[in-house]
C-alpha cells in the first residue's frame, strides 16, 4: 500500500532528537503527546518535517477537505455524508468514508504520477478522519467519543492495509517488525513515541499485580 | 525501516485544527497494525474474516513477536481488538489501559504471543468471542445487495484532481460503480463496502439519513461543514447570511470554502483556488494585506 520508502537508520542506532525549534511546555498534556516533543504556542507539537513533506501533507489533506467540503463539489461532499450516515454503526461509516476519501485521494495523485509517502498517508489520513468526524457530528448524524474516533481511525487503518495488501512489501515489513520487536525501550520509545509511557506510567509495572476486575453491578 | 514505522515520529502541521483529534500515540499503534499486516498479508483476511485470534496468536509466534509494547498495541488495536477497537468501544475502555495490560502480560508469558490465552482482568467477560465473531457492521449485506437497490446517486466529482494535471477522483479505484461512485475493488472483495453500499441504495441508507441526519442544524453546528451554504443559495442569501453573521458576531457561518480559506498556519494561507477548486498555499510573505 505504501510506497517503497528509502532506507531508514536501523533500530539499533538512537533516534536523531527532534529539532528544538521551541521550548517544552510543561503543562503539555502528557497523557496525549510524548513528553520530548517541542510545542507550539498553542500546545500543539512543533511541526518536524521538511517543506517539501509538509506541503504533499498539505496538498493531499487539502484536496481531501475539497472532495468533502468545497464548494462546487457539493455533490461529492452528499455523497461523503451518505457514507457517514450508512448502515447502524457510526464508527465503521467514519472507517468507511476515511478510507474511501483517502483511496480516492491517494489514486487521483497516483494518476498525476505524484507518489504519496507513508508519513503524508497516516498523518493525512489521521486529519482526513478527524474532518470526517466532525463532519458527522455537525450534521446531527453521530457525536464520536474519543475512543469512538480512535476505532474509527484504527478501523480505517485496517481496512486500508486489507484494501493494499497486495502492493506490500511483506519481507521488508517484517524486518521491521523484527526491528522493532529486538529494541530496547529507549530506542523504541524514540521509534514510536509514547509507547513506553503506555506501559510505564497508566499500567501496572512488571512485578507488579494487575488491577482487579471492576466489581459485578450491584443486584445484579 | 519504511515509511510507516518512521513516520510515527514526524510531525506535521494540519491543514485545519478540529476540535476533535486522535491522539498521538494511536498513530503508533496504526503504525504497528500496517506493519504487522504487511509482514504477515494472512492477517489481514484473517482479521476481516472474523478468525481473529487465533490466526493472529499463531502467525505472531511464527515471525517471534514478543516485544511487550508491540504485544501492548496489537492488543488494543488491529487484532486483538478485533480489527481496531471494537474492543475498546465495548468497554468503553482507554487505550493506555489497554496498551499497558499488553505490555505487562507480554512480559508476563515471557514474551511468547499468545493473545488469546492471555487472561485480562475485565478483557475476556468484556469481548467474549473474539476468535470468532466478526464485527456486525462486516457482516452486514454487500455491495451485491446495496447495487440490486441502487438508486439514482449523485457522481462523486472533485472537478479539479490534485496537482496541476487535473486528474479527476471520479475514477477512483478500479471496483463497481453505483450511481457514479465508484467503489474500490478490494472493498467488495472484503463485503467491506456493505457500509457504502447502504449508503448508495436510496432505501436503507436514505432512512438511516433521514431518521439520523434530517435535522441538520447548520445554524448551531460547529465545525468543518457546521455551516454549509446549501445548495442553491445565491448571492443575496450569501449577503443576508454574512449580515447575520456580522450581525451575531459568529463565526459558525462561515462556509466550507470560508474556514478552508482561513487554514492558516505558521507558513502561510491556504486558499481554494477559484479557477481550479484546488487548495493552495500562499507564503506568509506574499500574502495580501
Amino acid at each position: 500500500m505504501l510506497p517503497p520508502q528509502p532506507p531508514a537508520p536501523g533500530l539499533g542506532q538512537q533516534p536523531a532528537p527532534p529539532p528544538q525549534r521551541g521550548a517544552v511546555n510543561a503543562n503539555a498534556p502528557t497523557d496525549q503527546y510524548p513528553s520530548n516533543l517541542p510545542l507550539d504556542e498553542e500546545g500543539d507539537p512543533e511541526a518536524n518535517v521538511s517543506p517539501e513533506e509538509q506541503d504533499q501533507y498539505d496538498q493531499f489533506v487539502g484536496n481531501a477537505l475539497n472532495l468533502i467540503a468545497a464548494e462546487g463539489n457539493e455533490k461529492a461532499g452528499e455523497s461523503v455524508v451518505s457514507m457517514l450516515s450508512a448502515g447502524s454503526d457510526p464508527v465503521e461509516a467514519l472507517a468507511t468514508a476515511a478510507v474511501y476519501v483517502v483511496d480516492a485521494v491517494e489514486k487521483s495523485a497516483s494518476k498525476s504520477g505524484m507518489k504519496i509517502t507513508g508519513e503524508t498517508m497516516l498523518h493525512g489520513g489521521q486529519e482526513i478522519t478527524e474532518h470526517l468526524a466532525e463532519l458527522a457530528e455537525s450534521k446531527g448524524i453521530h457525536t464520536f467519543t474519543d475512543e469512538e474516533l480512535e476505532t474509527g481511525f484504527l478501523k480505517a487503518v485496517d481496512h486500508y492495509k486489507q484494501m493494499n495488501k497486495e502492493t506490500m512489501d511483506p519481507e521488508a515489513a517484517k524486518a521491521d517488525l523484527q526491528a522493532l520487536n529486538d529494541a530496547p525501550p529507549a530506542v523504541l520509545e524514540g521509534a514510536l513515541p509514547g509507547m513506553d509511557k503506555m506501559a510505564g506510567q497508566e499500567a501496572p509495572q512488571q512485578g507488579q499485580q494487575a488491577p482487579p476486575p471492576p466489581p459485578p453491578p450491584q443486584g445484579a | 525501516m519504511s515509511g510507516v514505522i518512521k513516520a510515527v515520529g514526524k510531525v506535521f502541521k494540519k491543514v485545519i485544527k478540529v476540535a476533535k483529534v486522535v491522539v498521538p500515540i494511536v498513530l503508533a499503534v496504526a503504525a504497528v497494525v500496517l506493519t504487522v499486516g504487511a509482514a504477515i498479508p494472512a492477517l489481514a483476511g484473517t482479521v476481516l474474516g472474523g478468525g481473529l485470534a487465533s490466526g493472529v496468536t499463531g502467525a505472531l509466534a511464527t515471525v517471534g513477536i514478543n516485544s511487550p509494547f508491540l504485544i501492548g498495541a496489537i492488543t488494543y488495536a488491529g487484532y486483538g481488538a478485533a480489527a481496531g477497537g471494537v474492543y475498546a468501544a465495548a468497554t468503553g475502555k482507554k487505550i493506555t489501559k489497554y496498551m499497558g495490560y499488553g505490555a505487562l502480560a507480554g512480559a508476563a508469558v515471557g514474551g511468547g504471543a499468545v493473545l488469546a490465552g492471555i487472561e485480562l482482568p475485565g478483557l475476556a467477560a468484556a469481548a467474549p468471542g473474539l476468535g470468532t465473531t466478526a464485527p456486525a457492521s462486516l457482516a452486514g449485506p454487500g455491495l451485491a445487495s446495496g447495487v440490486a437497490n441502487t438508486a439514482p446517486i449523485n457522481a462523486v466529482s472533485l472537478g479539479e484532481g490534485f496537482a496541476a494535471t487535473g486528474v479527476p477522483i471520479t475514477t477512483a479505484g478500479g471496483g463497481a460503480t453505483a450511481g457514479g461512485l465508484t467503489i474500490p475493488q478490494a472493498m467488495l472483495i472484503s463485503g467491506f463496502a456493505g457500509g457504502a453500499a447502504n449508503a448508495l441504495s436510496g432505501d436503507d441508507g436514505t432512512k438511516q439519513l433521514e431518521a439520523r441526519g434530517d435535522n441538520y442544524n447548520f445554524a448551531g453546528a460547529t465545525g468543518l461543514m457546521g455551516n454549509r451554504t446549501p445548495a442553491g443559495v445565491g448571492t443575496t442569501s450569501d449577503v443576508a447570511q454574512q449580515q447575520a453573521r456580522e450581525q451575531s458576531n459568529s463565526v459558525a457561518m462561515a462556509t466550507p470554502t470560508e474556514r478552508l480559506s482561513n487554514g492558516n498556519n505558521e507558513e502561510g494561507t491556504y486558499i481554494t483556488d477559484p479557477d481550479t477548486g484546488q487548495v493552495i498555499k500562499i507564503p506568509k510573505q506574499t500574502r495580501l494585506a
